[in-house]
């Protein structure tokens, strides 16, 4: 029983299609990935999936419970938080409030201020510039604060849209053990677009690729490797990235 | 046809630009933009350009005439505002005020310099053109509905100005003309041949309408409305053809404005105000500003509504505004879609199904 | 001096009424992007609503209220019918704003007449403050004014709900993803800026007499004041209020009366070509998708 399935959904925005008979899925702590290159119609997959897009055709499917129609805010209530691309922190708020923001949708306010605590002394950029506006940040601190901001919604799966976007390597490989730390420490699934092959390669277990808004490969990271797909696509990529031992589990 | 080519071996940046290409194609092709089968459209243009022409001899009396004088010359506005508007997506809510451009510099014209309806026509235009691209520039720089407010702005202030203006505007009381300069055997005092001086100005405003919806240009328009910054990126100069659709809807504002004013012989300037501008709004949105007879629908079902239901002006206006509150709702493109839905509904023709993907064209 | 006191008090509640429907505009269209034209029909509604009671007899502060629940459920009644569903696409709010303000308008004409109506100062005492004579009417209008700013304003930066707010306005989709339920927000704010508009009615003429096109005149300086607020900035709206104001009354008293519409109508133009975000830092509208 998968925690999230996507069933052949369609998406698109008027006459113009985005993705055709995209069919995935998302186990209980699990980390997944979806790779493609620019355009390929991942963003507006997570999109869809986090509520902000209907699907024009298909299901998604989250504990089972059909939350195709279902908007944004009520799918953040079910436990479904997608960290945007591009981060968009609220930027004349403070950080903060950014993270009170990101509770929002929780019932039990009492644990909010524990969790604002667990998220400062876990990314600790965040206690230093508690007060200060969002916009001050720079922006690796910024993809920090957006997926803290989505933590504290305790999320079942954390959707994270291309987190690695214009951030040195640096803080591309700090990137790796958050992620892996979703799962771990924060037990969340986690679903994760990307570009930066090596980094999603790094934390996934299962991979979907994707190109002109299908999936052409699916499978476990080490069958995704061997594909010639996608030797073809990321070979050469691969070999510039800072390649570091896979962390994920066997 | 989905944008889904299996492109796997391209690189990035020529795919980005092909698919950007197909993305403003497809996203053009809107339900309006789909022509209906030529033989239809001939027809329909032979069938009304006969009623219109035998207008005047059906006997419907002098008032019936008088409403249709002013029907036209409106539409003619309209066709301006449904061009800004239904190709480039741009709405004005001062387009009276442009027709106002037109009007009080013809009339101004006549008082100051003796020049007569043929002599001070292009002048006119030709004002009414410079400065809806002038008060176009902002539309540059900011969205939509920030430019709405600028053209409200603009168009009320130029009423203030009218007022306060002196003797040389006129001021409060307005302005005089004498009646058409006669042409070679035509006395433009007898009502039918008004009428027919401003039906041909509608036939030319209806035929460059035509061409400039099939033209090249009309589709760079209308890629533009629908996605700025898809346009720009496939190298479309954005800024040039917004502020020409602008002055070329100004040429036909100045146009019907002094059409209106050889017409009513007398203007004042609340004419050419906030309210006169919003109802062009809601006569362009009521028929339809995509469509080619869109405008001229909405002119005739505003200005004959309350001679056909006998309503007062003041009921009439309620009825207006809920027929545009329908309209939105329920029909966005206006009684000239469902005109047109219907048809094709009728024949089980084209229209809307020209896009796979379980799509209806425009939303 | 004690002219001067005058005068100030007269701008500044001919600056409270402005500032009441500023607010609602501005947040109307920060969160939802619409730019409602009908707003200063929904204060004229007010308006005449109060007179109507005051005029059967009911006490003015006690219509006041009512006005303004009235002109609130017109708002609710406006979002839920006609704007909820143009959120995507806001320029047909705008239009659909424009018909329900013809409908307004006239329906207003069709029930009463079209001519102008007024009350008798509802208070009819003049105050001695420091000296200075005032007519007790403007003092309180500029208070009660001052009240429903003051509980705006803490309302939407202390309280959480304030917080939710100011996020989605900032940006509308993001606060979605936060569990926000941005629509309710959207008809609340309806709601509230209709309340304020109804009660800025009531205060109007309890001051000036009213027509069923006051509403028209008004939205100038309604947009004008949010404008140079910033949409979706309230603080920003009350300082415009202010402003426009005074600019208001020094015209009147030194300028040139006839082109006193003209300043704010410039002034508008030139905020909305040269920072349309407003001066003191709005929203440009809503972050589409």
């Amino acid at each position: 029983m998968s925690l999230l399935a996507v069933e052949h959904v369609d998406t698109g925005y008027g006459p113009v299609a985005v993705n055709r008979d995209v069919s995935l899925a998302v186990h209980q702590n699990e980390i997944v990935t979806i790779l493609g290159p620019n355009g390929a119609g991942k963003t507006t997959l997570l999109r869809s999936i986090a509520g902000l897009v209907k699907p024009r055709r298909g299901a998604v499917l989250f504990d089972d419970r059909d939350v195709t129609a279902l908007h944004a805010d009520e799918k953040a209530a079910l436990g479904v938080v997608m960290v945007p691309e591009g981060r968009h922190v609220f930027a004349d708020m403070s950080v903060r409030e950014n993270l009170l923001l990101g509770a929002y949708c929780r019932k039990d306010r009492d644990a909010i201020e524990a969790d604002i605590a667990l998220m400062e002394n876990y990314f600790t950029i965040l206690a230093k510039k508690r007060g200060a506006k969002a916009a001050t940040l720079s922006g690796g601190q910024q993809q920090m604060l957006a997926i803290a901001r989505g933590l504290m919604a305790r999320p079942r799966i954390l959707l994270l849209d291309e987190p690695s976007l214009g951030l040195s390597p640096l803080l591309v490989s700090e990137l790796q053990g958050i992620i892996i730390d979703v799962r771990e420490k924060f037990r969340a699934a986690v679903l994760l677009v990307e570009q930066n092959a090596g980094l999603a390669l790094s934390v996934a277990e299962q991979g979907y690729l994707m190109n002109s808004g299908r999936i052409v490969a699916s499978g476990s990271i080490e069958q995704l490797k061997q594909t010639p797909v996608m030797q073809e696509l990321y070979l050469g990529k691969r070999a510039q990235q800072n390649h570091r031992p896979s962390r994920a589990s066997p | 046809m989905p944008v889904t080519d299996n492109s796997a071996g391209k690189t990035g940046a020529a795919t980005g630009r092909t698919r950007a290409s197909h993305r403003l194609a497809l996203l053009t092709a809107d339900n309006a933009s789909v022509p209906l089968p030529a033989s239809v459209q001939a027809i329909t243009a032979i069938l009304l350009a006969v009623l219109l022409i035998a207008l005047p001899w059906l006997g419907l009396g002098y008032r019936f005439l008088s409403i249709a004088i002013t029907t036209l010359y409106t539409a003619i506005g309209l066709y301006g505002l449904g061009l800004q508007f239904g190709q480039a997506g741009i709405m004005s809510v001062g387009h009276a005020a442009l027709m106002g451009v037109g009007a009080y510099a013809s009339a101004i014209l006549s008082v100051q310099l003796g020049l007569g309806f043929w002599t001070s026509l292009p002048f006119a235009m030709a004002l009414s053109a410079i400065v809806g691209g002038v008060i176009g520039l902002p539309t540059l720089r900011v969205g939509g509905q920030h430019y709405i407010i600028i053209t409200f702005c603009f168009c009320a202030l130029f009423v203030i100005v009218l007022t306060n203006g002196g003797t040389f505007t006129g001021s409060a009381t307005g302005l005089d003309v004498g009646s058409v300069t006669p042409l070679p055997g035509i006395n433009f005092d007898k009502l039918s041949n008004n009428y027919y001086l401003v039906l041909a100005a509608l036939f030319l405003a209806l035929a460059a309408t035509y061409l400039i919806g099939i033209s090249r240009y009309g589709r760079t328009l209308r890629a533009i409305r629908e996605n700025e910054q898809l346009a720009r990126s496939v190298g479309i100069n954005v800024d040039l053809h917004k502020l020409g659709v602008l002055m070329v809807s100004g040429l036909f504002a100045g146009l019907a404005g002094v059409l209106q004013l050889y017409y009513l012989r007398h203007i004042s300037p609340t004419l050419f105000g906030a309210f006169p501008s919003l109802y062009l709004a809601l006569m362009v949105m009521l028929g339809g500003a995509r469509y080619l007879y869109g405008p001229l629908i909405g002119a005739v079902i505003v200005n004959f509504l309350p001679e056909v239901l006998n309503l007062d002006p003041v009921d009439s206006r309620i009825a207006y505004g809920i027929c545009l509150l329908l309209v939105i709702l329920l029909l966005p493109g206006g009684v000239g879609a469902g005109i047109k839905n219907v048809y094709c509904a009728l024949t089980g023709g084209s229209g809307t199904q020209t896009q796979g993907g379980g799509s209806n064209g425009r939303a | 001096m004690d002219i001067f006191v005058q005068q100030l008090v007269n701008s500044l509640s001919v600056a409270s009424v402005t500032i009441l429907i500023g607010i609602g505009i501005t947040l109307i269209f920060g969160l939802a992007g619409i730019v409602n034209f009908a707003h200063g029909e929904f204060l004229m509604v007010g308006g005449m609503a109060t007179w109507f009671m005051v005029g059967a007899g009911m006490n003015f502060f006690v219509a006041l209220v009512l006005a303004g629940l009235l002109v609130g459920a017109l708002g609710f009644a406006a979002e839920r019918c006609l704007f909820r569903f143009t959120l995507n696409r806001p320029m047909n709010g705008f239009i659909m704003s424009i018909g329900l303000s013809v409908i307004l308008q006239h329906a207003v004409i069709r029930v009463f007449n079209e001519f102008q109506k007024s009350i008798t100062d509802p208070v009819g005492m003049v105050w001695t403050i420091g000296g200075v004579d005032i007519i007790a009417m403007r003092a309180i209008v500029v208070a009660i004014t001052a009240v429903v700013v003051a509980i705006t304003y803490f309302g939407i930066s202390r309280s959480r709900y304030g917080m939710a707010l100011r996020a989605s306005v900032s940006d509308r989709d993001t606060a979605e993803l936060m569990g926000i339920p941005v629509r309710r927000y959207v008809t609340g704010v309806f709601i509230y800026g209709s309340l304020l508009a109804g009660i800025g009615g009531a205060l109007m003429i309890s001051l000036f007499p009213i027509t069923p096109f006051t509403g028209s005149v008004i939205i100038i300086r309604g947009f004008a004041v949010s404008l140079i607020g910033g949409l979706g900035n309230v603080g920003g709206a009350v300082v415009g209020g202010l402003v426009l104001g005074l600019v208001d009354g020094l015209s009147a008293g030194y300028g040139y009366p006839e082109w006193t519409d003209a300043y704010s109508l410039v002034v508008m133009i030139l905020i909305l070509v040269l920072r349309p975000q407003g001066l003191l830092g709005g929203t440009l509208g809503p972050k589409a998708s």
